[in-house]
C-alpha cells in the first residue's frame, strides 16, 4: 500500500500538486492519466522519492520499486546485457529478461541501439530487479505495434499479483489496468477514478 | 593491404622528419656557427657521446622519476581535491580562489620562492604538482558536476550501494574529464620539471646538464640533451595514457563504447 497524505509538491516556485490524498492499495494495477503537464511524472517520482515534496507524506509498504522512465536512461559505458545485471546482480535473470524483450542484443552498447531497442533494454532492467511495486511513465511510447504488444505482454505477465501505476495517455495501454484515475485540475489535489473500459476516459 | 597503409605512414612520417632536418641543416648552414646554431650532425655526435656513458642513462632516470612521482602524487591530489571542493560549498568556495592563484602565478615565481624553501632535489617533484593538480582539479570537478542526473536518479531507484555508485556511474563519467586531464599535463609537467631543475640544479638531472651546458657554452650538448627531454616526454605521454586505458579496462572503470576524449 501507499497512502499518499495531503502531499504538496513545487517546482520553481509553481505548485505542481497540491494537498493531494490518496492510496494506492497492493496488488492493483491502476493507470493514470490527465493532460500532458499536470503532474502525473511529478507524482510518480514523488513516490519514487526522486521529487522532493515540500509538504505533506508518502508512505509504502515497499522496499524496493521498479521504475520504467519515459527515456531509456542506460549507463553508455556499460552493454545491454551489463545495464540489467547491474541492478539484479543475477546474470541468468538478466538474460531471461533481456532475451525476451530483445533477442541478440546482449553485448550491445546503447548508442548501437535505436531509441525503442534502449527502452526494452529499461524494462528489461526493471522487471529483472523483481520488485513488489512498478512504475511504469510511457513505457511503451516510441515501440512499432509489432514489439509493443509482446513487450506489453511481457510487462503484463510480470505485473499479476504486483502493485503497478502507469501513466499513459493510450486509452489501449490504459484499458489493461485495474482501475484508471485521472488527474483533471492544475495544480493536483485529487485523483478521480475513471470507468474501467471507457473509451474516452473523458 | 594493411602492410601497404603502414609503409606508408612510415614514409610519411620519415619525410617530414627528413623535411625538417634539412630546414635545420640549411639554418645552421647559413648561420655558420657550431655555437649559436649547431648542425644536426654535431648535435647526433654529442648525443651519441652523452648515449655511451652511464651518467647519461642515471640522469635521464633520475629526472624521469622525479617528474613521474610529481606526476602520480599531483593526479592523487588533484582528484581528491576535486571531489572535496564538489563535496562541499565551504571548501570549494576557500580552496578555489587557491587554484586560481597558482594557474595565474609563473612557474618561474614558484621555482624561485619554493628554492627559498625546499631542498634542490624535492623542488622539481614540487613544481610539477603544482602544474598538474590544478588541471586535474578542475578537469576532474567539471566532470564530477556533468555527472548524468538521469543516471544518478537510476542509482537512486536501483538502490546502487556506495561502491556500485562510484564504480559504476561516478567513475565512468569522470573518466573521461581525468584522462584529458592527463593528456594535457603529462607533457607541461615533464617541462616544468625540467625547468625547476635548471633553476635548482639537483644531482643527476637532465636540467643541471641544459644548465653546465648553457654555461660552458656547448650548444650541441644543450641541443642534445634538448633532445632527450622531447623524446621522453613523448614516450611518457603515450605509455601513461596507454597504462591508464588498460589499467581502467581490466578494473572495468574506463568506458567502452562511447569516445574517451573531453577538452
Amino acid at each position: 500500500m501507499i497512502k499518499i497524505d495531503k502531499l504538496s509538491v513545487k517546482f520553481q516556485n509553481q505548485v505542481i500538486i497540491d494537498d493531494l490524498s490518496f492510496t494506492f492499495e497492493q496488488g492493483i494495477f491502476y493507470g493514470l492519466t490527465g493532460a500532458s503537464g499536470i503532474g502525473k511524472t511529478t507524482l510518480l517520482g514523488a513516490i519514487a522519492g526522486l521529487v522532493p515534496t515540500s509538504h505533506g507524506a508518502i508512505s509504502s509498504d515497499f522496499q524496493k520499486l521498479g521504475y520504467i522512465f519515459q527515456d531509456a536512461r542506460l549507463f553508455p559505458w556499460m552493454t545491454a546485457l551489463e545495464n540489467v545485471e547491474c541492478v539484479c546482480h543475477d546474470i541468468k535473470k538478466a538474460e531471461y529478461y533481456l532475451n525476451k524483450l530483445l533477442p541478440n542484443a546482449a553485448n550491445k552498447f546503447p548508442h548501437e541501439l535505436s531509441g525503442g531497442m534502449k527502452q526494452r533494454v529499461s524494462i528489461a532492467r526493471a522487471l529483472s530487479y523483481d520488485a513488489p511495486l512498478l512504475l511504469l511513465d510511457e513505457p511503451f511510447k516510441g515501440l512499432d505495434e509489432e514489439t509493443k504488444q509482446f513487450t506489453v505482454d511481457a510487462v503484463m505477465e510480470f505485473i499479476k499479483g504486483r502493485t503497478a501505476i502507469l501513466v499513459s495517455h493510450d486509452y489501449g495501454e490504459l484499458a489493461l489496468c485495474d482501475k484508471i484515475l485521472k488527474m483533471e485540475r492544475s495544480p493536483v489535489s485529487s485523483l478521480t477514478e475513471v470507468k474501467s473500459g471507457s473509451t474516452s476516459f473523458e | 593491404m594493411k602492410i601497404k597503409r603502414l609503409l606508408l605512414s612510415l614514409f610519411k612520417v620519415l619525410g617530414i622528419i627528413a623535411f625538417w632536418l634539412a630546414i635545420w641543416a640549411l639554418v645552421s648552414f647559413r648561420v655558420n656557427s657550431e655555437l649559436l646554431f649547431p648542425s644536426p650532425l654535431s648535435v647526433l655526435k654529442a648525443l651519441g657521446t652523452l648515449a655511451i656513458t652511464s651518467e647519461f642513462w642515471l640522469t635521464s632516470l633520475y629526472s624521469l622519476v622525479r617528474v613521474i612521482l610529481g606526476i602520480l602524487v599531483s593526479l592523487l591530489l588533484g582528484a581528491a581535491l576535486a571531489v572535496i571542493t564538489e563535496k562541499s560549498r565551504i571548501l570549494n568556495s576557500l580552496l578555489s580562489p587557491m587554484l586560481n592563484v597558482i594557474k595565474a602565478t609563473p612557474v618561474a615565481s614558484f621555482i624561485i620562492l619554493a628554492l627559498l624553501w625546499l631542498n634542490r632535489d624535492t623542488l622539481p617533484l614540487f613544481i610539477t604538482a603544482l602544474i598538474v593538480v590544478p588541471i586535474v582539479w578542475s578537469n576532474v570537478s567539471e566532470g564530477i558536476r556533468s555527472v548524468d542526473h538521469n543516471l544518478v536518479e537510476v542509482a537512486k531507484i536501483y538502490k546502487f550501494s556506495a561502491k556500485s555508485k562510484l564504480t559504476k556511474l561516478y567513475v565512468p563519467s569522470v573518466a573521461p574529464f581525468f584522462m584529458a586531464a592527463c593528456r594535457s599535463s603529462l607533457g607541461m609537467a615533464w617541462k616544468a620539471g625540467i625547468s625547476a631543475e635548471v633553476l635548482s640544479t639537483p644531482n643527476n638531472a637532465i636540467g643541471t646538464e641544459l644548465y653546465f651546458a648553457k654555461t660552458y657554452l656547448e650548444t650541441p650538448s644543450l641541443f642534445a640533451w634538448t633532445a632527450v627531454v622531447i623524446i621522453l616526454s613523448v614516450i611518457i605521454e603515450k605509455l601513461f595514457v596507454f597504462v591508464l586505458e588498460k589499467v581502467g579496462d581490466k578494473l572495468h572503470i574506463i568506458p567502452r563504447g562511447v569516445n574517451n576524449d573531453k577538452n
